[in-house]
């Protein structure tokens, strides 16, 4: 029975070209649309020339002279072996020129929006968002300063060519983080902390960036493929309880419980039907994602889980959907989710922008909201994250599938004298 | 067979349904009369166990359904006035769906739209989607969906409202060889007159939630043995001449029906010459008068006041 049911669904939806439209042609387009168009911002993306700083730094320091300078030095002090053995650990693993030159150079995050040109000669004013001069003996000083608590005379200078522009507070903001790395380091030093062992662990200069995006990062497509899937699957959820209210409507739904099947098995349909229509519509369209925009998730076995769990969800509000339309007899209350309510939940749960970028409140209420709780378990599973870092919207997912149940039930409580 | 006893149906403060009694033996037709807000559809949704009723009883074999209808729904088959059919699947495919949900075995069931479609007679057109069907095609689908598990009941509620005469005759048609050939028991409601008295040997007039009339069409008829039905037939209404013929002792009805005029008079009065001098008065050209026993129709108006489809 089941099966005819779900059967006749998938047919009335597969024929009527507006449903077909809404469900699975709107969301793609949205992702190619959302995903080009809020690529460029959400990924630094190489074409966003708003964000591109030019960085000439005006390099007059030998830091590789001045590191092996301070080497014999150390050697040819009188300190005993193991001290030296510590100094010459903490000099060779701190070279804050090439160390921030490197990662200027080397950091994907960093290449995308700055563009270094590196020269020990002037340059023409206006051709740079910024210029950074390094000045001679520099090395020397900071090696003096880290190991010795001498003062330093050589300092960076940075000029921006606009203080008001973005480029310009972007290479500040660079400058500043180095400037708390190297702190760090002196702070280390201070401490007798091995930083041969330390550094490696946190790379220095922009090593926490770094640890942040050991985990698979999240492109505009990624985003909106799972953002627009979270919030139309709700769609095929307010479809199929129109459906069920048609029914009522032209009699249908009468003509069933005729045929001695009761409401709660016609309701059991609705939940089944939402299912497997919503989970044909996901697969379709992670599949689509996957093979033109590369969407592709780091565990399918998770990936799976949540979409049981989202098709759950879908069903589940179906059915609370059609129960709520059955009882108050109004065609206005699918309408109404379609209109309103998923709109709403699909902006809290953060599918048109990523509500975490506020933070507070609304950062919570989106992580615990049916759409946002499902973007954040996908958005965990596509980086690679482990189970347990999602049984947190796991839980938030079935809770909200028992509430609407539950609720579903309550309304469909046989009134006296009701059809229902 | 099926027994309707003091059936009523309280919506908060209306009574949509007073005391209804009918019943229905086995093999025959019944026809339901009466006009909008009767409470036909009421009585139908009580008898077919989709609306419990406020108080009363409907009975299968001296058995109450309202506890457990199972057994009746087993047996009966419902058309609606509303075409409950998915518009998007075929005709077969609606066949095969309502089979699946009354839990008929596959291979019986393919058998079954079969003959289904062949008494509708849409085998042709079987595998059409229902929303490209013309009303009366519809109609008929409509009717199938109640015959697809053999029912020996079934209650149609005015199966034949918004089609073309041909469509109609098609229905009619089917129903009574459903009624002669398998000897299906029907209720029949229905806004036309002619479709009842061809169809069904008993009626139930209803009006105002209750059953004011009912048995065998003579039955029926007779109510109006003591009344003659003056047809006067005139080139164009003239509102002083109606009014004038109202006036006229011993007139108890009187009914338009575009430029036929039907007066309701006791048997024994002679009324010709009267009608004769006030066409006459008020130039009032007169193209035939002829005097008949009351039909149904007239019946029902002098019963309700209202025409069937009023």
């Amino acid at each position: 029975m089941f099966f005819h049911m779900v059967k006749k669904e998938i047919l009335m939806i597969w024929r009527r070209p507006r449903e077909l439209v809404v469900l699975l042609l709107m969301p793609f387009i949205l992702i190619t649309i959302l995903g080009s168009a809020l690529g460029a911002i959400m990924d630094g993306g190489e074409d966003s020339s708003s964000l591109q700083a030019k960085l000439l730094v005006l390099l007059k320091d030998d830091s590789v002279k001045a590191q092996q300078e301070k080497i014999s030095e150390i050697n040819g002090s009188s300190l005993s072996l193991e001290e030296k053995q510590l100094k010459i650990a903490t000099v060779s693993s701190i070279d804050p020129v090439a160390a921030f030159i490197n990662e200027l150079q080397e950091n994907k995050e960093l290449k995308k929006i700055v563009t270094v040109t590196i020269t020990d000669k002037e340059a023409k004013k206006g051709e740079y968002s910024g210029i950074l001069t390094i000045p001679s003996g520099f090395t020397e000083q900071f090696y003096h300063k880290l190991l010795d608590g001498k003062e330093m005379s050589a300092t960076w200078s940075f000029k921006e060519e606009d203080s008001t522009s973005l480029s310009a507070t972007v290479l500040k903001d660079i400058l500043e983080s180095y400037q708390q790395e190297l702190s760090y380091a002196k702070t280390a030093a201070d401490l007798n902390i091995d930083l041969s062992q330390e550094s490696q662990r946190n790379e220095p200069v922009f090593g926490s960036m770094e640890s942040i995006t050991k985990k698979k990062e999240v492109d505009a497509f990624a985003y909106y493929a799972i953002g627009m899937c979270a919030m139309f699957v709700f769609y095929v959820a307010s479809t199929v309880a129109g459906f069920a209210f048609q029914q009522k409507e032209d009699y249908m739904y009468q003509r069933i419980l005729l045929a001695n099947v009761s409401p709660y098995t016609f309701f059991l349909g609705i939940f089944v039907s939402a299912f497997f229509l919503s989970f044909i519509q996901l697969h379709l369209l992670f599949g689509l994602s996957a093979v033109i925009y590369g969407v592709v998730f780091s565990s399918f076995i998770q990936y799976f889980l949540v979409t049981i769990l989202l098709n759950i969800l879908a069903a589940s509000f179906a059915v609370f959907a059609a129960a709520l339309a059955f009882r108050t007899d109004s065609r206005s209350v699918p309408t109404l989710f379609t209109n309103l309510l998923i709109p709403i939940l699909a902006f809290i749960g953060g599918s048109y922008f990523d509500l975490s970028a506020i933070g507070g409140f609304m950062e919570k209420l989106g992580e615990y909201s049916p759409v946002g709780a499902t973007i954040t378990a996908y958005i965990k599973v596509y980086q690679g994250y482990n189970i347990l870092d999602i049984t947190g919207q796991i839980e938030a997912i079935l809770l909200f599938s028992g509430a609407l149940l539950l609720g579903a039930f309550a309304l469909l409580m046989r009134k006296r004298g009701a059809i229902i | 067979m099926l027994e309707v006893i003091d059936l009523s149906k309280q919506f908060k403060q209306t009574k949509v349904v007073n005391s209804v009694n009918l019943y229905l033996e086995k093999g025959e037709t019944v026809g339901l009369l009466g006009p909008n807000g009767a409470g036909k559809s009421t009585t139908i949704s009580m008898i077919s166990s989709l609306l419990k009723p406020s108080s009363g009883d409907v009975r299968l074999h001296n058995e109450s359904i309202l506890r457990t209808p199972e057994k009746l729904r087993k047996i009966l088959g419902v058309v609606p006035q509303e075409i409950a059919l998915y518009m998007e699947l075929t005709a077969r495919e609606n066949l095969v769906f309502f089979g699946k949900m009354h839990r008929i075995p596959t291979k019986l069931l393919q058998t079954r739209v079969d003959e289904v479609l062949d008494i509708i007679g849409l085998k042709d057109r079987q595998k059409d989607l229902v929303k490209t069907f013309s009303g009366g095609m519809k109609r008929r689908l409509n009717i199938g969906v109640a015959l697809i598990h053999s029912p020996e009941i079934i209650i149609m509620d005015e199966p034949t409202v918004g089609i073309d005469p041909q469509s109609r005759n098609h229905i009619l048609e089917t129903v009574k060889r459903l009624n002669e050939e398998q000897n299906i028991t029907v209720l029949y409601t229905s806004h036309y007159m002619e479709e009842v008295e061809f169809l069904c040997k008993r009626i139930y007039i209803m009006d105002h939630g209750e059953v004011i009339a009912s048995g065998s069409k003579e039955e029926i008829k007779n109510i109006l043995s003591a009344e003659t039905a003056i047809n006067i037939h005139i080139e164009m209404i003239k509102h002083p001449f109606v009014e004038r013929l109202r006036d006229l002792p011993n007139v108890q009805h009187l009914s338009i029906n575009q430029t036929t005029i039907t007066l309701i008079i006791p048997r024994e009065v002679q009324l010709l010459k009267d009608i004769f001098r006030l066409a006459e008065e008020h130039q009032v050209n007169v193209l035939a008068v002829n005097i008949e026993t009351p039909s149904l129709e007239d019946v029902f108006l002098h019963l309700t006041g209202r025409k069937l489809r009023d």
